[in-house]
């Protein structure tokens, strides 16, 4: 029926998406980064060293027990800093992040003693590793930039390549594309200046995935394929097992779960081999994503639940969370909303402790949707309100990333035109000065200088005021972004407005009725009749319907000006005082000036009205009613009359709250009301100025 | 007795209208029907002759309630249409009355009115809210008008004027000095002219006029 479908509620967002996508990345970035440290071991330090180096990626318990027998051997500060700093990367590699920060602090130590800037650097990176798996972004950026600075400073091409790498997929994280895949261009060159083969596919991995994130997907798979060739060629498993995933996510986005799930468990297996406890997190989770896609609910809860145990295991704070908010999700569409709102809250409290305003949108909106199914309105209107709060920090951000992206395009494209132009145009001077070079003529000469120097004043012109319509184009867009903003703000308050007008009108109702019926039906089985209850049901629901169709009224644009507001207000009050016998009359001028109202002020003028009349009727008793409208001045002015018997002091207190919610409604508007009121009878008048 | 069809998707509220309908003894239920398909099956297997009056949803599955007065409306146009709507969504019930339909009603009006109302229909059409009225006079105002058939005339403009601004018929009735049988002979003529400007804009869509 119609009904239900007006009433229902409608997710703010699609949280999966975005979710499962996040985390592709998360492997991806995962994959470049362990692979960065591999190759940027510069020195030969010891045998041992050189067997802990050789099994890493194949049997990582091996490789740390050669690498803390090399410790163990170290007779000096160099051989116990370099093996301090592999036993950090290798615990860094089985996902035991807490241990490898330990071990990397250790190692820098004896770096800085050794004034090591090379080892430093090395720390420094491989401690941006870690902070980036327990999801710490910021902190992550900050200790990769270092690296990337000393290493540049000391002009190591291939680590300089590899930092690159880092930075960008960190600017991956932070939805900063272009920026990302600048740096992973980049890193490119770099690495095939060098034919450094592995570097070479890993970035071609981290190209792809900047294509996938925009939606070129064709592009993404183009690239993936060139890096699991050469992964292939390599016999690079880790290389592999990430380069799978990301195939795997390509075929989720071409909306085609079934085709992934393959995929992902060649990639799961692999990770599972090298002991990788991230990328395991990674998988499980991608899987839950794919089964929840395909509509497995159950599996989805299971592998869901498989990788918040595994990132609980190494601290993952990024993982947790967006595990816990997958779990609510899968109970969500399961329609079990207590066990939602408990994870959706557990994702939430650690959202906060990273900071991630992705994660906790999701966890509100995630919070919103189970209390909406609890029927617990209020909390999830307030809910939804908050999620709605952060998902508009995470557009403007995004907004002000697109004008970036604009102002960097429009200055290289200005560049190239300038040097485009200065170019053709010293060609032009050569070859003239080629042609009358056998004259030698002073005056050509001259004539071809004053021609150069004309046109090179032209192009000078045109060079400024294309800059001058560049910069006009800028501003517009500013102004358009802008009043884009306005537009989506006003939208976003009159959503509000309704949203809070059917909790208020229609949910108080809808729960009535519903317990209504539920006292039914205990009371059919203990034998008695439940007519009262069904009157009371009929009646409800007709309130409803009425209640329904004010607020369509209101939102309706075409009922936009005060002319329809009293058309209304005439109708509706005939329809409400016909059945009751009682004198009323209607005093509204049938010439009014066309006037626009904001849905607000037609809203609240109408329920004042309707709320008085009630009251005059229902409470005063009154047998003689009047209600008149007029402009006085810049004044729509109201005033309702009756001759019932006034408010007793005790009805006052009842109807306090009625009076306190008129008043508020008229104030909201920028609006007056007043109340007099004896034994006689009572007068209300309320008003408004009229807009402009 | 008056012929009456009802379609209707929702089998509870169908149930609800057959045994309020049958149960009056005014009515007499030709047929209760749950698509404008199964209708348009009933009606072109030439059954329409008892049927004086139609009630029809407006959300059905498949064809729409507008789109089956549409096609309904040519035809049989002696049958008189009304809607049975969800909410008071002006729009779409202006849309049915232009396609057809003479009058309309909100599901859960009390059994009584709605008996009135069918009475009203058999007799010179519904009530007009402001809100529709409004439409139909800038659905009339929108183009020149040729055929006599398609003006409304002055006093028919008076009485949609009055109804835009929320009068009863009872008021219109007296601020024009006339009964109140007249007005509604005013609004029924109304609702033909609406309808015939509505046929002729369907042509128009089709390239045939």
């Amino acid at each position: 029926m119609h009904s239900s479908e007006v009433l229902r509620i409608k997710r703010p967002l699609q949280t999966l998406a975005t979710r499962s996508r996040m985390l592709g990345f998360c492997l991806a970035t995962f994959l470049l980064l362990s692979a960065s440290v591999v190759i940027s071991q510069p020195t030969l330090m010891t045998p041992l060293l050189d067997s802990a180096r050789k099994y890493r990626s194949i049997q990582p318990d091996k490789a740390m027990n050669f690498a803390r027998k090399a410790f163990q051997q170290a007779t000096d500060e160099e051989k116990k800093s370099r093996s301090l700093l592999l036993i950090g990367v290798l615990h860094c590699d089985v996902s035991s992040y807490d241990s490898s920060l330990f071990y990397l602090a250790q190692s820098l130590d004896f770096f800085k003693l050794l004034k090591d800037s090379t080892g430093i650097a090395e720390v420094y990176h491989n401690m941006g590793v870690a902070k980036e798996h327990l999801g710490f972004y910021q902190e992550s950026l900050d200790y990769y930039q270092h690296a990337y600075e000393i290493r540049k400073k000391l002009g190591l091409k291939s680590e300089v390549a590899f930092s690159l790498n880092s930075v960008g997929n960190i600017y991956v994280f932070l939805n900063n594309y272009s920026r990302a895949l600048e740096l992973y261009l980049e890193s490119l060159k770099i690495s095939e200046e060098l034919i450094n083969k592995t570097a070479i596919a890993n970035t071609f991995n981290n190209i792809g995935m900047v294509y996938d994130y925009t939606g070129d997907l064709d592009k993404a798979f183009d690239y993936y394929d060139r890096a699991r060739k050469a992964y292939e060629a390599l016999n690079d498993k880790r290389g592999l097992a990430g380069i799978l995933n990301n195939i795997g996510l390509i075929y989720k986005n071409k909306r085609q779960p079934e085709k992934s799930i393959p995929y992902y468990q060649q990639s799961l297996k692999l990770f599972e081999e090298l002991k990788s406890a991230y990328g395991v997190a990674v998988l499980q989770n991608n899987m839950g994503v794919a089964y929840g896609l395909m509509n497995n609910q159950e599996q989805a809860l299971q592998y869901h639940r498989q990788a918040l145990a595994t990132n609980s295991k190494i601290g993952n704070n990024d993982g947790i969370a967006n595990s816990n908010n997958s779990i609510g999700d899968s109970y969500l569409k399961l329609r079990q909303f207590s066990e939602a709102d408990e994870y959706f809250s557990k994702g939430l409290k650690v959202a906060q402790q990273i900071k991630s305003t992705d994660r906790m949108a999701e966890s509100y909106e995630g919070l919103a949707n189970a209390r909406e199914g609890m029927k617990d309105y209020k909390i999830a209107l307030a809910f939804s309100q908050q999620a709605r709060v952060l998902r508009d920090t995470l557009y403007s951000s995004e907004k002000s990333q697109k004008l970036y992206e604009m102002e960097q395009k429009y200055e290289s494209a200005l560049k190239e035109k300038q040097i485009a132009l200065l170019n053709s145009e010293t060609e032009r001077q050569k070859l003239e000065i080629a042609q009358k070079n056998e004259l030698i003529d002073q005056r050509t000469i001259q004539l071809v200088l004053v021609v150069a120097s004309l046109v090179f004043l032209g192009v000078a012109v045109y060079l400024f005021y294309s800059r001058l319509r560049l910069r006009q184009t800028a501003s517009l867009e500013m102004a358009r972004i802008e009043k884009d903003q306005a537009i989506i703000k006003s939208i976003y308050e009159q959503r509000m407005n309704i949203s809070k007008d059917m909790h208020d009108e229609i949910g108080s109702g809808l729960t009535h009725i519903s317990l209504l019926s539920e006292m039914i039906t205990v009371q059919k089985h203990s034998g008695t009749e439940g007519q009262a209850e069904v009157q009371m049901i009929s009646s409800i629901s007709r309130q409803l319907v009425q209640n329904m169709s004010e607020i369509i009224w209101a939102i309706n644009p075409q009922n936009e000006t005060l002319e329809t507001l009293t058309s209304y207000l005439r109708e509706q009050t005939n329809k409400y005082f016909e059945p009751f016998e009682v004198n009323y009359v209607i005093h509204l001028p049938e010439q009014i000036p066309i006037v626009k109202l904001t849905n607000l002020q037609r809203r609240n003028l109408f329920l004042v009205t309707k709320e008085t009349l009630n009251n005059a009727l229902k409470h005063a008793k009154a047998s003689s009613i009047s209600l008149s409208m007029e402009i006085k001045g810049n004044q729509i002015c109201f005033l309702i009359s009756d001759n019932g018997k006034g408010f007793e002091p005790e009805q006052i207190r009842k109807s306090a709250n009625g009076l306190k919610n008129m008043k508020s409604r008229m104030s909201e508007i920028g609006g007056s009301f007043g109340i007099i009121t004896s034994s006689e009878g009572t007068k209300v008048n309320y008003a408004m100025p009229l807009p402009i | 007795m008056i012929g009456l069809a009802i379609i209707e998707d929702d089998e509870k509220i169908r149930n609800y209208l057959s045994a309020l309908m049958s149960g009056t003894g005014e009515f007499s239920l030709i047929t209760a029907l749950g698509s404008a398909e199964e209708a348009m099956d009933f009606f072109g297997q030439g059954n329409s002759h008892q049927v004086e009056l139609l009630m029809t949803d407006i959300e059905l599955p498949g064809k729409n309630g507008i789109e089956f007065i549409e096609w309904f409306k040519p035809q049989f146009s002696n049958v008189q249409v009304m809607v049975l709507s969800s909410f008071d969504d002006s729009d779409r019930v202006f849309r049915a009355l232009k396609a057809g339909a003479s009058g309309y009603v909100l599901k859960n009006t009390p059994a009584p009115r709605l008996i009135e109302a069918l009475h009203d229909l058999k007799i010179g059409g519904s009530p007009m809210s402001s809100q529709i009225a409004r439409m139909v006079v800038s659905a009339f105002q929108q183009e020149p008008k040729v055929n006599p058939m398609e003006v409304l005339s002055l006093r028919e403009q008076d009485v949609l004027h009055w109804l835009a601004q929320g009068f009863r018929y009872q008021d219109i009735a007296d601020k024009l000095f006339i009964s109140v049988e007249t007005v509604r002979t005013h609004i029924r003529n109304i609702y033909e002219k609406l309808h015939a400007r509505n046929r002729k804009e369907a042509l128009k869509r089709v390239g045939l006029s």
